[in-house]
């Protein structure tokens, strides 16, 4: 094994280093292919040097290209920020990661590897894998090797979001968004097979999923448990998954429906409140009308909204491809000047709510019988 | 509008107008012709011209007669009717042909508007030949409004600011909706109604336009955009102009030990003018203040420095360190606590910017405080939308 060159890191530091940083989280999608080689390894060494750090993997699993299982892989992450900040390490230990075990997206560099981060901005170490567990593969996760690379992927995630040691950072994986755009056919099995996990974690990243990705049964499993028993974090995870529901389906709408209620908190009632907003159907638009007087600005706000775009007969759009979506919709003849202006942003709304109320209601009154 | 015209009918061929052509009658030579002509079609100045004509020509006849009496409509609306006749009783002249009963009527449809027009004519003829004829004919056209064709929206990121999925300028068309054998070719000329000074445009009179943010619209679709080719006006094309508005804290908040501090994560959303994500924008922040300590003795800790996110991003968050080198600055850090300590340690200005990943460029959505304590960090004074 080729020993990596180590660099002694400062001892003698003035000051606590105190900073911070933006991270935008990458789908993993194109980061599949991106990367020449995905690979589940043990950091066997690290050293840490200025704005970059050297590693030294043993492939526990090849996931994709040509590296063997027991191989050793050298790869190095550089950072732009570190450099440019003349910080000399991302964390604090001389030798970082050693002994961790995750999902590492690689690309060839010369002769040797280049760790793809799984995020852009102020990425640390810890961003720059997926951890999942060492050993192998439990029955339900195991799969072919001629097996699809999303297929892969979904099933060593699924294997760690049920891992208790992993569980955590799966679940904020998944609230990132970053598995959105994979394969729908292996993603909603795996998604479904978490959410009837004896895992409290991996059930809620499941259900998360599944209402994310607009399953109706999930919104209704979600209005039928208590929240109380999850962590902060994974209800935080679950709310807003609730925001990006989009299915006009009625079970799934009453259930929206129900999670609007006063014994929720109030990221879950925003979030169903945003998701109804965002379905444009006459059932979803009665249900907003009863939020006009909600204590919530924003419930209000997107109450008129999901009213407007239900009369101006708006497509339905993802939370990823509304822009696209709206900047080609061109609404039809029935849509008046009177409609458009009634279709306030935030900040002309909170100048005079009551106009926009009152209108929008008189309309769902005259229309809600010709729908 | 009606002009009443002598009207040559080898010409009208020559142009395409001929709406039918028969030989009904001749005399023992067949030299003896009758035309009708009913025609509608789009012509330069964007008008409607309808074109009616009846003509009968022969080499020996010596007297000959052409009448046509017509209507035209739009939908089921008459908006003309028209009668002409002439005779020819000169020498006999071979090669020479009859005068013709015909006459043109011209419509701008920015009058008369966009529909199915449609021309009735009764022709008659006859020659010495003895061959009086009668016969009908129409002639219909469909005449559609202009149109303009193209997203109906951009965004406004800040002067020049660009980025993928978000663009600042997008390329409209001009449709003249005119049919494959019109020659409506006048250039369409282009005029904003509305707000508009949320957009401007490259040119005035063209067929291909570019339209540029300048500022963010206030309602929904809240620009019209309009053409008019030769008179002839499209519907408003309505347009908005969308803007980053706001960055909302927090859909979650963590706080990890790092070595001997700490590092504060918050998951924030960045939302547009209309309540909407923007995922994928860039991103920046930027810190208008240096250190502000919050303890006394206050020393050792340093200052944070500004980060930016490029486009593509699925979701984002924020994070604050404090960690290396704890026990030798004041106040000093440590992981955090079970129950999350209240001593402040210091507290920097921060901005941020939606729209580039450049330090400080962008559109300005929030503002507010770090707050750094000795085991964790919150946002204070939080101002957002910072730019209402």
């Amino acid at each position: 094994m080729r020993l990596l060159q180590k660099t002694v890191m400062g001892s003698a530091l003035l000051a606590v280093q105190g900073f911070c940083g933006i991270v935008g989280n990458i789908p993993l999608g194109p980061l599949l292919n991106q990367a020449d080689a995905v690979v589940v390894g043990t950091v066997a060494e690290s050293t840490a040097g200025a704005g970059s750090l050297a590693i030294n993997l043993t492939v526990l699993r090849p996931v994709k290209g040509s590296n063997t299982m027991g191989s050793s892989i050298l790869a190095t992450w550089t950072s732009p920020l570190f450099s440019s900040t003349g910080l000399t390490a991302n964390a604090p230990q001389a030798s970082p990661l050693v002994g961790h075990t995750g999902l590492w997206f690689l690309q060839r560099l010369g002769s040797g590897w280049a760790v793809l981060p799984l995020a852009t901005g102020d990425v640390r170490a810890n961003g720059i894998y997926i951890p999942v567990p060492s050993g192998p593969l439990p029955p339900a996760y195991v799969y072919q090797t001629n097996a699809s690379l999303h297929t892969k992927i979904l099933q060593e995630i699924g294997a760690a979001a049920e891992d208790p040691a992993t569980a955590e950072p799966i679940s904020r994986l998944e609230a990132s968004r970053v598995l959105v755009g994979l394969d729908q056919t292996p993603l909603l099995a795996l998604l479904t097979h978490l959410s009837s996990s004896s895992q409290t974690i991996a059930k809620a990243t499941g259900l998360a999923g599944l209402v994310r990705q607009g399953i109706p049964t999930a919104p209704l499993a979600l209005s039928a448990i208590d929240f109380g028993a999850f962590s902060g974090q994974v209800q935080n995870n679950l709310s807003n998954a609730i925001c990006e529901y989009r299915n006009t389906d009625t079970a799934g709408v009453s259930a929206l429906g129900v999670l609007l209620n006063s014994r929720y908190q109030d990221g879950v009632r925003a979030c169903a409140a945003h998701a109804l907003r965002e379905i444009h159907t006459l059932q979803a638009a009665l249900l907003l009308e009863a939020l006009f007087g909600d204590a919530s600005a924003r419930i209000r706000y997107d109450a008129v909204i999901g009213i407007a775009q239900f009369a101006m007969g708006f497509p339905q759009a993802g939370l990823a491809d509304k822009a696209t979506v709206i900047a080609s919709f061109n609404p039809g003849p029935s849509v008046t000047r009177e409609m458009k202006q009634h279709f306030p942003s935030q900040s002309l709304f909170s100048t005079n709510e009551q106009e926009y109320l009152s209108y929008w209601k008189m309309w769902l009154s005259a229309h809600s019988g010709q729908q | 509008m009606s002009n009443m015209i002598t009207l040559r009918l080898n010409l009208v061929l020559g142009l395409g107008l001929l709406a039918s052509l028969s030989s009904w009658a001749q005399c023992s030579d067949s030299s003896t012709l009758h035309y009708a002509v009913d025609g509608l079609a789009r012509i330069a100045s964007n008008n409607v011209r309808a074109t009616i004509g009846t003509q009968t020509t022969g080499d020996y006849s010596d007297y000959w007669d052409a009448a046509a009496s017509g209507y035209e409509y739009v939908g089921a609306t008459q908006i003309h009717s028209g009668a002409d006749s002439v005779g020819w009783g000169g020498n006999d002249v071979p090669g020479y042909p009859g005068t013709i009963a015909g006459w043109y009527w011209n419509d701008s449809p920015s009058t008369t508007g966009a529909g199915s027009y449609t021309t009735s004519v009764t022709h008659r003829t006859d020659s010495l030949c003895s061959d009086i004829l009668v016969t009908t004919s129409s002639a219909s056209l469909t005449v559609n409004q202009p149109t303009i064709s193209g997203p109906n929206a951009v965004w406004y990121l800040g002067n020049g600011q660009n980025q993928t999925g978000y663009a600042y300028v997008t390329n409209l068309t001009a449709v003249g909706n005119c049919g494959g054998s019109d020659t409506c070719s006048s250039t369409p000329s282009w005029t904003v109604t509305g707000n508009s000074t949320e957009i401007s445009l490259q040119c005035t009179s063209c067929v291909s336009q570019t339209v540029t943010a300048q500022h963010r619209s206030d309602t929904f679709l809240d620009i019209d955009i309009t053409i008019s080719i030769g008179g002839f006006s499209s519907d408003p094309f309505p347009f908005t102009v969308y803007a980053p508005y706001e960055i909302s804290c927090c859909y979650a908040l963590t706080d990890s030990p790092v070595s001997d501090g700490f590092v504060t994560r918050a998951y924030l959303n960045l939302l547009d003018r209309f309540g909407d994500n923007l995922p994928g924008l860039a991103l920046n922040e930027s810190f208008t203040s240096g250190d502000i300590g919050d303890f006394t003795p206050f020393t050792g800790w340093s200052t944070p420095s500004a980060s930016g996110i490029s486009a593509g991003w699925t979701s984002f968050y924020d994070q604050m360190y404090a960690y290396s080198g704890c026990a030798g600055v004041s106040p000093q850090c440590e992981n955090p606590q079970t129950a999350l300590s209240s001593t402040k340690a210091m507290h920097i200005l921060q901005s941020w910017q939606a729209g580039s990943s450049n330090i400080g460029q962008g559109i300005q959505v929030r503002t507010d405080w770090q707050q750094f304590y000795i085991d964790h960090a919150r946002y204070s004074h939080e101002v957002s939308p910072s730019n209402p």
